[in-house]
């Protein structure tokens, strides 16, 4: 079956193509434009979210990865809702449109969309929550999240403070789950009225930092969590979490704590396998020892690295948003390097292959199978 | 006033391929409107939230360089043309 990498860049996004997964094809689109995040629905529409510090946000569909049509509307905020100062200075270098001027919240980046019962999510820093019913043409705030009554007291983390992890149910509708650079995890049991803050059991030292939330929508509560400080297992929606370390490389940190640090987290759903990729974090946030390595979970509590095709004397980091899997059998897993790089594996993490290089530093990275 | 503008390679992704447009306006503010409210998709890059020019627009006018802040007092005439760019830093 032929799987598509969409892969975004600060210049644009790399869309990578296999009819095997062994040898890889590639092409450059919507060159010039920041891509951030993309997703496909369910009739196999692709949205890919651009964000410009000239240019502001925007989103761009096709249906055969080639043509590129831009929508008509994006998430925004309206001129009159509060922005969060803090933010506000992290952001000041990307200042679109002097926005910053007037105090207000505005949507300086789509950090994550999402599809899920017929609507299209978009995360956004500032942080917050639209959603779409007519597959982008028109966008809402979900006010139950943007105006929740903690957000005052949110803190950006160094990143500024943005809504990256959307999570949804696919046996309940009304389920919702964000996640929120630093303000922490959310849900929602009511289609995004009212939210509650799910962090009971996450080492906050450092602030709710939480990184990046995975799980299967079809099994939706249980969920597995890279957090600033470690890797974290919850089997109740969120409700408790526990620390599920055996197997990562925990390292220290400058205050004498010790925490598993790394940025994405995906799962391969058929077998119910879990992948991180630990940096040594807090301070140099490159694989420990320059051995790039992915960490694969098969029961959900203990770790074993896999570096079979990986690089050593290696010192970038992944982002995010850069891993993916393809959800085919046996399952293809897929990440890209802040240094350009996309790494591949065919066999459900067990061996690695470079798929491409060469890109900017890699903002993002989905799978579609086609 | 009738003015052509001049997309910068990145916007004409937004209008088909698009090299210009037509606008109509006193100033180049109003042409930038006139441009928005006839292209939303392009609207939202020309426009904030706030209804404002973005701040990193530039457009080049009778051979001088006119600047954001710029645009609601520059005039401009029939059959003017607005060459349309932004800043830019690094690689």
């Amino acid at each position: 079956m032929t799987v598509a990498l969409v892969v975004g860049t600060p210049k644009g996004a790399a869309v990578i193509t296999s009819k095997d997964r062994k040898s890889w094809n590639s092409d450059f689109v919507l060159r010039g434009w920041p891509v951030t995040a993309s997703v496909r629905d369910d009739k196999g529409r692709v949205y890919a979210a651009v964000n410009s510090p000239n240019y502001g946000v925007a989103i761009f569909t096709s249906d055969d990865l080639k043509t590129w049509t831009q929508l008509p509307a994006a998430p925004r905020y309206r001129p009159t809702d509060k922005g969060n100062p803090e933010h506000h200075r992290i952001v000041s270098q990307m200042d679109f449109g002097g926005l910053l001027k007037g105090g207000g919240r505005f949507v300086d980046q789509i950090w994550t969309l999402h599809f899920a019962h017929g609507a299209l999510y978009a995360g956004v820093s500032e942080a917050g929550l639209f959603v779409s019913r007519d597959r982008g043409l028109s966008w809402q705030p979900i006010d139950g999240f943007n105006e929740h009554p903690s957000r005052d007291g949110w803190q950006p983390g160094f990143g500024g403070l943005g809504a990256h992890t959307i999570l949804t149910d696919a046996n309940d509708p009304d389920r919702l789950w964000v996640g929120v650079s630093a303000a922490g995890f959310f849900r929602s049991d009511d289609g995004g009225k009212t939210w509650t803050p799910k962090n009971d059991g996450v080492n906050a030292d450092t602030g709710q930092c939480v990184h990046s939330v995975t799980h299967d929508p079809k099994h939706a509560n249980t969920l597995f969590r890279q957090e600033h400080r470690g890797v974290h297992r919850s089997d109740d929606g969120g409700d408790t979490w526990q620390v599920i370390e055996d197997g990562l490389p925990v390292t220290e940190l400058s205050d004498g704590h010790r925490c598993s640090f790394g940025f994405p987290s995906v799962m391969d759903r058929a077998s119910g396998r879990v992948f991180v990729v630990p940096l040594d974090g807090d301070n140099f946030r490159f694989p420990r020892g320059g051995q790039l390595a992915v960490y694969r979970t098969g029961d959900g509590r203990n770790w074993e690295a896999k570096t079979d095709g990986l690089p050593a004397n290696c010192f970038t980091a992944v982002l995010r948003g850069s891993m993916a899997a393809d959800q085919l059998d046996p399952g293809g897993v897929y990440f890209g390097t802040a240094s350009g790089t996309i790494y591949g594996s065919d066999d459900c993490g067990e061996s690695w292959r470079e798929v491409a290089s060469g890109l900017p530093r890699i903002l993002s990275v989905e799978a579609y199978p086609l | 006033m009738n003015v052509t503008v001049r997309l910068p390679p990145v916007l004409r992704t937004v209008m088909n391929g698009a090299t210009g447009l037509d606008g109509e306006g006193a100033t180049v503010g109003e042409v930038l409107e006139s441009l928005a409210r006839a292209h939303p998709a392009l609207g939202l890059h020309l426009l904030d939230e706030a209804g404002r020019p973005r701040r990193n627009i530039i457009c080049l006018h009778d051979g001088e360089v006119v600047r954001s802040f710029e645009f609601a007092a520059r005039a401009v005439r029939e059959g003017d043309e607005l060459v349309m760019t932004n800043i830019l830093a690094g690689g």
